[in-house]
């Protein structure tokens, strides 16, 4: 059965054809939703892309909360919902996720290929952020499933995504959708892909 | 055209008094969107002549539409408050990530910025270097919008103005909001794919050029009321809105029966709009401004300025001309053969704000700029040099000197020089003028060459005044120290570089004595390169605390600049120093302040010094007993 996915534009979205075309590669079905619309349940998958917003770095909840309805319709532990980059840092804003994604521990944005260790495997990933390092809270019990291999200029824990099994929320400051495609010369974005899918 | 040419040139065609609104609109859109029409046949002819790479300041290029990919050609501006970096006009992308782009910065020089913004092989181009996306899609392009080029102008078709408030004095290169230029980016492409706008075209150079745009063909014309147009000020004339410059506004075309879809996209994206007017059938542009007509300008006029300037033949030259000492009649015909600009698809320019530097630990007015790219560990830099008064006289020597005068500031802060953008403003209608460009162009590569930088794009543009700018790039790795560009309390300041016991022009003396020398000064390549080692060797050995590249106004002109900033005075100690000499503007030379021995370094490199004297708390410049207050140096002399 195809595996369809939801992809929530926000006006400042930037991944969103991006992920469109990696899941072009998986064959599977994509219906952009912008972020006031209401969101319909028929997906598998719901995906937060890259890209700021609203266009800052600073959002809060209740920013996210009143400019997109969307976000509090989100089918919490009835459908996976992931977050990519930006959207990662969105779920933490939200609180589906105990966890603050904070500026990078040196400062500085930083784009480029990094090496991950995702689950039990040693991957190369495209990232390119300011909000690299993520900082658990008190009531954190996520699952970590993808690390930063060396002791980055990002992160003080090396912890790069996390998974809460229980209400099927997953977080990645990467951009795994960016190693699909042949072109591109990196594939490893494709075992991220291989996951969720076997995830739901 | 001047500007009384070219009013009473309307006045004379409108056979009234024009108003200053149409005086303000069609000075600016002569000269500065049809300033190459003013040549009659010139584009074809000057094409002919030189390499089909010469890149002319054109306007939009044209759009090919596939599926969803949309091969374009793009015009990214930067944002001057986050230092962003872009990739000029040229640029192509389409749905292959390995476009030519790519290849083209891989293989520059510069290829180092171009990395940072190269990820995944895919093409980028930054806006906001500090917002955590700095890439644009492969499909999608930032401002896109304004190149889809698919007007289909019919009469009655509603004019609407979207994007930010109209504000006087706008600057076209400036972005100052990304995201607002995304969002219009994305509502054209929605817009377009629901088949609700049949124009579109961008107010970068202004809502006049853009409305003239899309009448340009045919018996189209247009009425405006400027008052409904959005503005942040109320008291804006219609003039100054129809003038103001900005990517960040873009002029939608849009059928009364597509209207309502329309508006509802503009709303979804949040942004501001106005319905300024319609299309006519009336060949002109009428705009009301509280119900007063204030512009009716016919369409034949706006588009066909006079006097057109004929291009001389090239059997047309003064054979008295005297040519660079490298150029013959022998091999002037070999020199017109060989003639290809090395230019580049894709070009570097980092905007600092030229006039308003905002690199604050750098001196302003020096026309230098330093940026810090944590990314790619690099400082990055920028150097502007201008000049109208070398080419006049000597073209090939004035390529050779302008390089390196820009280049000479970018190793006075530290950089390595990495390459030029030239900029070259010529009255392509004064007799020589073509044998003049190429001698310009061959002192241009010439000193390229010997200094191991590249030339990454010559632009030429027909204007009244010659003009030549140089933009040089360095870069230095780390957080190295900082070289200032001014002076500090209780230095010593020295002269170091060509000997200053030749005569030579300067502007100041052209304006006390009206004496000319030969003049620009040839470059001596190889005293050039152990000058500028030597200034190396300084620098990393921290002997120095500032270090000026000396030109125009000379010695003064570099002293008094740089004691402004800490509002010093100067003392020299030599007694043989005649005044004039202080305004001397031979070549090669450096202004350096200092603390510590430097003699031995200099010795050592062979490079003659002066100690001219120490710096001191005070208001005035002390020459051989004569005591110049520093005002008086801003007030009557320069226009810093």
């Amino acid at each position: 059965m195809k595996i369809k996915t939801a992809v929530i534009v926000f006006p400042g979205s930037t991944g969103a054809q991006d992920l469109k075309t990696a899941f072009d590669y998986f064959e599977w079905d994509t219906d952009f939703i912008w972020h006031k619309d209401n969101l319909l349940t028929k997906y598998d998958i719901i995906f937060l892309p890259r890209g700021l917003p609203y266009g800052n770095f600073e959002f809060t909840k209740d920013e996210l909360t009143t400019k997109s309805h969307i976000l509090n319709k989100l089918p919490i532990s009835k459908k996976l919902i992931v977050g990519f980059s930006d959207g990662f840092k969105i779920l933490c804003e939200l609180d589906l996720l105990k966890g603050t994604l904070a500026c990078n521990v040196n400062n500085c944005l930083y784009s480029g290929i990094k090496e991950f260790a995702f689950l039990d495997n040693n991957i190369n990933l495209p990232i390119s952020t300011y909000y690299g390092n993520f900082i658990k809270k008190q009531d954190f019990n996520e699952d970590v499933i993808l690390k930063y291999s060396d002791n980055s200029e990002l992160s003080g824990n090396k912890i790069a995504g996390v998974f809460d099994y229980g209400n099927k929320v997953i977080g990645m400051a990467a951009d795994p959708e960016l190693a699909v495609l042949p072109q591109l010369k990196h594939f490893d974005g494709r075992k991220v892909f291989e996951f969720l899918k076997n995830v739901i | 055209m001047s500007y009384k040419e070219n009013s009473d040139y309307i006045n004379i065609n409108l056979k009234r008094t024009a108003t200053e609104d149409e005086l303000l609109v069609l000075n600016r859109f002569w000269n500065v969107i049809l300033p190459y029409r003013y040549i009659k046949g010139g584009g074809k002819k000057i094409k002919k002549l030189f390499s089909k790479d010469m890149f002319f300041d054109k306007n939009l290029e044209k759009v090919k539409i596939k599926k969803h990919f949309i091969n374009i050609k793009s015009h990214s501006s930067i944002d001057n408050q986050n230092f962003g970096v872009c990739f000029k006009k040229s640029l192509s992308t389409g749905a292959k990530p390995e476009s030519e782009m790519i290849s083209t910065v891989q293989n520059s020089d510069c290829k180092e910025i171009g990395k940072y913004f190269h990820k995944c092989g895919t093409p980028v181009t930054a806006v906001d270097i500090n917002k955590s996306d700095i890439r644009y899609l492969t499909e999608f392009t930032f401002n896109l919008a304004k190149q889809i080029k698919k007007s289909k102008i019919s009469n009655g078709l509603n004019i609407i103005v979207v994007g930010s408030n109209t504000t006087a004095n706008e600057d076209t290169d400036t972005v100052k909001n990304a995201f607002l230029q995304k969002k219009l980016t994305d509502l054209t492409i929605d817009a377009f794919q629901k088949k609700v706008i049949t124009a579109v075209q961008s107010c970068e150079y202004g809502i006049f050029t853009a409305l003239v745009k899309l009448i340009r063909k045919r018996k189209w014309g247009i009425f405006v009321n400027i008052d409904n147009l959005h503005k942040t000020q109320h008291d804006l004339s219609a003039g100054e809105c129809l003038i103001s410059e900005t990517p960040e506004r873009l002029i939608f075309g849009v059928l009364n029966r597509k209207l309502v879809d329309f508006l509802q996209i503009v709303d979804k994206y949040e942004l501001d709009f106005s319905i300024i007017g319609k299309i006519d059938k009336s060949k002109s542009i009428k705009v009301i401004s509280k119900n007063n007509q204030v512009i009716h300008l016919n369409k034949k006029l706006i588009l066909n300025p006079l006097p057109k300037i004929s291009l001389p033949n090239d059997e047309d030259y003064d054979k008295n001309y005297v040519y660079g000492d490298n150029i013959t009649e022998e091999n002037l015909d070999s020199i017109f053969n060989d003639i290809s600009f090395k230019s580049k698809k894709a070009f570097y320019k980092c905007f600092d704000g030229i006039v308003g530097n905002k690199t604050s630990f750098l001196s302003k007015d020096n026309g230098i700029s330093e940026l810090w790219y944590p990314q790619i560990k690099y400082f990055i830099s920028q150097a502007i040099h201008s000049d109208n008064l070398q080419i006049k006289y000597n073209p090939y020597s004035a390529g050779q000197n302008i390089v390196c005068e820009a280049v000479r500031k970018i190793i006075a802060i530290g950089h390595k020089p990495l390459a030029i953008y030239v900029n070259c403003n010529y009255n392509l209608s004064e007799i020589n003028s073509i044998k003049k460009i190429s001698e310009l162009r061959n002192g241009i590569y010439d000193a390229a060459k010997k200094l191991k930088i590249k030339v990454i794009n010559i632009v030429l543009s027909q204007s009244e005044e010659n003009n030549l700018i140089v933009l040089a790039i360095g870069k230095k790795k780390k957080r190295e120290r900082l070289f200032i560009q001014y002076f500090e309390n209780a230095q010593k300041i020295y002269m170091i570089g060509k000997p200053d016991n030749l005569p030579a022009t300067s502007t100041y003396q052209k304006i006390l004595e009206d004496n000319i020398y030969p003049y620009p000064d040839k470059v001596n390549f190889k005293f050039e390169k152990r000058l500028l080692k030597c200034i190396r060797k300084l620098q990393k050995c921290n002997l120095v605390s500032a270090i000026i590249p000396i030109e125009r106004f000379g010695i003064v002109g570099a002293l008094v600049k740089s004691l402004s900033a800490k509002k010093l005075g100067f003392k020299c100690d030599r007694h043989d120093f005649n005044l004039n000499y202080m305004f001397n503007e031979i070549q090669s030379r450096f202004l350096v302040s200092t603390t510590k021995d430097i003699e031995p370094i200099l010795k050592k490199h062979k490079i003659p010094f002066i100690m001219l004297g120490k710096t001191k708390t005070a208001d005035y410049i002390e020459f051989d007993g004569i005591k110049i207050p520093c005002e008086d140096f801003y007030s009557k002399y320069f226009c810093f």
